[in-house]
């Protein structure tokens, strides 16, 4: 960081009185500055009270109370708590939230990454290549792709008559057969990889050439190139993408309150997590359960991001420190 | 109108005016409502069904503005499957519609949080005249004795069947009553015709409420007690989930996987409609809405029959008044309008089922379709046929929650997930926590 | 810029490469392409194929084309498409007015100003952005109904104007730290205020990331679905999302062709926003995560 101009002068500045003014005058300005910092941070300090914190805390309270909205919420401790462990549905929503995210996101980043490193060997038509893969991810959380989804993997859909076409005969819907509905969602996260994708490719381009040719001198093959230069270069890229993707796959709502027609059927087995908030909480008016299943979302989410950034030191490779 | 009048002056208190929030709002107000005026009152109906219905509610609606210029009638309508669920959020949001559709299985529940308005004084004023209304189909929309929704229609269960497909199934008609065995060997034959064309004789029903209570009904008792607690047994479930897995395994009623991809209710997600099997269940007021989505020519054929008569006159489609609605008097009215004037009795036909009124049934009487003719035909029939009994005891606040556990049990047996008698056990289990 | 780049490396590993070698690379990523916007093709000729012709192949050609499945589905429901369109439309302005207002101005504070705690607000705001929005949704319907506004656009606007989308507030602090700090000097210097400062120099210059926040704003808050359906109920107020969705309680089985023509509608101002500004976006979406 450069040192400020103004600064480096008033210590330069020989004569005593000078710097005593300019010290006040600093004095006061800092003063004024913290007092602009949190003006300009004023609407955000709003928000942050009335639409974030606020509300976490009165979904804990709301989490040991029985409250239907109509009336007011009454104390129930660790009712709502234990009946969840109790709840078959509950421990259905887990379940197909867990294989989920757990499938999605690292399938989604490992074909980022694959794609990524595909582009980046200075093709002619790169813009439009990019472009392409880059599509789906900017429209696929939207009612239209859900709904397009429900119908691609229907009894008559894209994929059977594909199937057919090559001739694999299936005749039932991967939407309602219970174990194949789950992975369709799946198979509608992966496509939109090209986020993640992105910023790979734009990580990609940082790498110095230089280490590139050392190792092509030494003889090293693409593998050994892609585990010893790429891989680890990119780390902290693979690092951030998973944090973004981990956490917005535990909130992916859209496509399995769409495909579901928002029953989370067959047999549960598209019963999101939020999915499963939104029928107790604002399907049967729970409101206090919903909250309870909101906070166990949150501890999870929370868990998922701390055991992520306490085993990135083992593996997240920092090339430098610059800010 | 006066809600974005409302949500306006909240915008001003909270200074938004100045950050162009005004703009937007004064935008979003002309998006929304088509007329306005000073005095109008507006009011909101809300529904479920598909576009047929809506098509009818909506001429309904215009001809009652017609004769009431100064009331304008917004309204919604979704699946029944979401309709709940959907009421449930907007009542929380507070702001209930000031006109409901309601359910027989839901009235108990909702009188019991007092979101419903007593229609008596309505009643005796004669703003609703229900002189010469049917007295059952009154007597059904109570709670407690104390009217909260009017009946705009009754209707018997039933069952709609294509009859192309039987006739190209090359099987004969189905006979005019059938015992389930009788009818059980009758679908299994369709199917076994039609395996070529992937296309089940009947929809796998296990999961449906209405027609499992007939089943109950059919063996001499009500589903509740007259206290509300649970009336059927485990045997009576273990036996209805037999009845249909016996179905599912001979290939006679679709499979598990083909069930699970009806996600709604009602003709536009049917599997009748949708070609997938030749009979599908449904009550005799939707015929007309299965019939508008075939070409192929649809009949009506009555429930099977069991040991005793289990049929009863179901007033469906109540229209009640919220507790809290500012324009009680004019939804009142409305009511009023649906079942006594011939204007809006003709605008809603018999889609909602046979008017309880005599005179109304005349009135229609000119308007018939082929259609129509065919329900009322099959209407006419039940009534006067042996099959029906009068229901005793009124749906208990738990039902709905009952009626989900039906389709959830159902489809875990459906996908063998669970054996029929651990299957009725979790069901019985299940409703008796409903009913708590 | 880059592509000039990856070019001139291209070259130098290039040698070591035989030209069928890049024929095959191209050949594999254009498979691949054609596999990822396959879907949104079939969607595309769906739309225009009769409803019997839609399911009875896989190809993307037909022997009959109708533009009847837009005119129909257009007035598919009680009210014409028109209304929800405007509806989202409103919504998504007053979205991106919001965060590009309240977003730029947190993030100036923390990228340029020295005020106490700000350590610990930066940690906040950061830790917000991961906070799923599910956690929090019931208490603040809670507030909404309580201020009276369920069943309006104020719940899906008002947050904006309070930068409650942190993400923003963190790519714009990315951006401004870019900024030479110079420029601050130079206008203390001149005495212009902090206020005339970021009003007149620093938004100017961050014009680029402010576009790149409303272009996201508008796509995200135009795809939202899940606010809308809990907060709007009149279907005069429905949102494009959620008008689609009862499309289907409506219409069921019978209106594939409808649904898909809607559905395309649906994505074209996100489609038409990508083609305008797509070096933009791209740039965008690749450098939001460059120094994170």
């Amino acid at each position: 960081m450069l040192p400020t101009p103004t600064r480096a002068n008033a210590a330069q500045t020989p004569e005593r009185v000078e710097a005593r003014k300019r010290t006040r005058a600093a004095l006061s300005l800092a003063k004024k500055e913290n007092l602009a910092g949190y003006l300009f941070l004023l609407p955000w300090f709003v928000g942050l009270l009335v639409f974030t914190l606020g509300p976490i805390a009165s979904s804990l309270y709301l989490s040991f109370t029985n409250y239907n909205l109509l009336g007011s919420p009454q104390w129930i401790g660790l009712s709502n708590y234990l009946a969840m462990v109790q709840d078959v549905q509950w421990l259905h929503a887990v379940k197909a939230t867990l294989i989920y995210v757990v499938l999605s996101v690292p399938l989604k980043l490992a074909f980022a990454l694959l794609v990524a490193v595909l582009l980046n060997r200075g093709l002619r038509g790169l813009g439009l290549y990019r472009a392409i893969y880059y599509v789906p991810s900017l429209l696929g959380g939207s009612v239209a792709i859900a709904l397009l989804w429900q119908q691609i993997f229907d009894t008559d859909g894209l994929i059977n008559r594909v199937l057919n076409a090559i001739g694999i005969h299936v005749n039932t819907s991967w939407i309602s057969n219970p174990d194949t509905a789950l992975y369709t969602l799946v198979i509608l996260a992966v496509w939109q990889f090209g986020s993640p994708m992105l910023i790979f490719l734009a990580g990609l381009k940082q790498i110095p050439q230089e280490y590139y040719e050392a190792a092509a001198t030494d003889g090293a093959g693409w593998a050994r190139r892609f585990f010893a230069i790429t891989l680890p270069m990119l780390t902290p890229l693979i690092f951030f993408n998973l944090i973004l993707q981990m956490v917005g796959a535990f909130q992916a709502f859209t496509p399995a309150f769409i495909v579901s027609n928002g029953t989370g059927g067959p047999l549960d087995s598209t019963l999101f997590y939020t999915l499963y908030i939104y029928q107790r909480g604002f399907g049967d008016l729970e409101m206090g359960y919903a909250s309870a299943l909101a906070w166990v979302l949150l501890l999870a989410v929370g868990t998922f991001s701390v055991i992520a950034f306490l085993t990135s030191r083992y593996w997240v490779f920092y090339q430098d420190d610059r800010k | 109108m006066s809600k974005e009048l409302y949500t306006r002056r909240q915008a001003m208190r909270l200074g938004l005016g100045g950050l162009g929030g005004l703009a937007l709002l004064d935008l979003a107000a002309c998006g929304g409502q088509a007329a306005s005026g000073a005095s109008t009152e507006t009011l909101q109906l809300s529904f479920w069904g598909n576009a047929s219905r809506n098509k009818l509610t909506r001429n309904a609606i215009q001809a009652f503005q017609q004769k009431h210029s100064n009331l304008v009638i917004n309204s919604w309508y979704v699946d029944f499957t979401t309709y709940f669920n959907k009421l449930n959020t907007q009542i929380a949001g507070g702001s209930a519609p000031d006109l409901i559709q309601m359910d027989m299985s839901y009235l108990a529940a909702f009188d019991k949080q007092h979101l419903l308005l007593d229609l008596t004084s309505y009643i005796s004023d004669n703003t609703i005249d229900m002189s010469n209304f049917d007295q059952g189909m009154m007597k059904s929309s109570e709670d407690n004795g104390v009217p909260y929704g009017i009946s705009l229609g009754g209707n018997y269960e039933c069952l709609a069947y294509d009859t192309n497909l039987v006739q190209q199934a090359g099987v004969g008609a189905p006979a005019a009553s059938m015992t389930w065995e009788e009818f059980g060997a009758y679908v299994g034959k369709l199917s076994h015709a039609l395996a070529a064309q992937k296309i089940a004789g009947i929809v796998d029903a296990s999961g449906y409420m209405d027609l499992f209570e007939i089943w109950v009904r059919q063996r001499g008792k009500e589903l509740w007690t007259p206290d509300g607690k649970i009336n059927f047994t485990v045997d009576d479930a273990a036996s209805w989930f037999s009845y249909w897995s016996g179905l599912r395994n001979s290939g006679a009623c679709v499979s598990a996987e083909v069930q699970a991809s009806v996600t709604g209710s009602g003709a536009a997600t049917s599997l009748l409609t949708k070609g997938k099997a030749v009979f599908d269940i449904t009550h005799s007021n939707q015929f007309v809405g299965f019939q508008a989505l075939t070409k192929h020519t649809l009949a009506l054929q009555q429930v099977p029959g069991g040991p005793g008569p289990g049929l009863f006159l179901k007033p469906s489609m109540l229209l009640s008044i919220s507790a809290s609605s500012k324009h009680a008097k004019e939804a009142a009215q409305f009511i009023n309008f649906l079942i006594n004037d011939p204007m809006g009795i003709r605008a809603i036909g018999l889609d909602r089922g046979v008017p309880g009124k005599p005179a109304s049934q005349t009135v229609l009487q000119s308007t018939f379709t082929a259609t129509d003719k065919t329900v009322l035909a099959y209407f006419n029939a039940i009534t006067s046929g042996g099959q029906v009994t009068g229901k005793t005891v009124l749906d208990p606040p738990g039902a709905g929650k009952v009626m989900k556990a039906l389709s959830a049990v159902a489809q875990q047996v459906g996908f063998k997930k669970l054996s029929e008698t651990a299957g009725a056990q979790a069901f019985v289990q299940q409703t008796q926590q409903a009913l708590l | 810029m880059s592509t000039l780049v990856s070019h001139s490396t291209a070259d130098r590993r290039g040698r070591y490469r035989r030209p069928v070698g890049r024929l095959l690379l191209h050949l594999v990523i254009i498979a691949g392409a054609v596999l990822m916007i396959y879907p949104l093709l079939w969607m595309i000729s769906g739309s225009f194929k009769p409803q019997d012709l839609i399911f009875s192949d896989a190809s993307l050609f037909s022997s009959q084309w109708t533009t009847s499945n837009y005119t129909d589905g257009w007035n598919g429901l009680d009210l014409p498409f028109s209304t929800f369109f405007l509806n989202s439309l409103v919504v998504c302005l007053g979205a991106v007015l919001g965060n590009i207002l309240s977003c730029s101005m947190a993030a100036y504070a923390f990228a340029r100003l020295r005020f106490k705690w700000k350590p610990f607000w930066f940690i906040l705001m950061q830790i917000s952005i991961l906070l799923p929005i599910h956690v929090l949704i019931v208490p603040q319907y809670i507030i909404f109904k309580d201020l009276g506004w369920i069943n309006t656009f104020l719940p899906m606007i008002v947050p904006k104007f309070l930068a409650t989308d942190a993400f923003f507030v963190f790519l714009m602090i990315q951006f401004i730290r870019g900024i030479p700090r110079e420029l601050d000097d130079a206008a203390k210097i001149d005495g212009s205020s902090l206020f005339g400062f970021y009003w007149r120099v620093l938004l100017p210059l961050s014009l680029p990331a402010l576009v790149t926040t409303a272009i996201f704003t508008f796509i995200w808050t135009w795809s939202d679905f899940f606010i809308q359906l809990i907060f709007l109920n009149d279907e005069s107020l429905y949102t494009v999302p959620v008008a689609l969705r009862s499309f289907i309680d409506s219409t069921g089985n019978s209106a594939y062709g409808q649904l898909f023509a809607m559905s395309v509608l649906s994505l074209l101002p996100i489609f038409g926003f990508f083609l305008i500004f797509q070096r933009l976006l791209l740039e965008g979406a690749s450098t939001t995560g460059i120094k994170g």
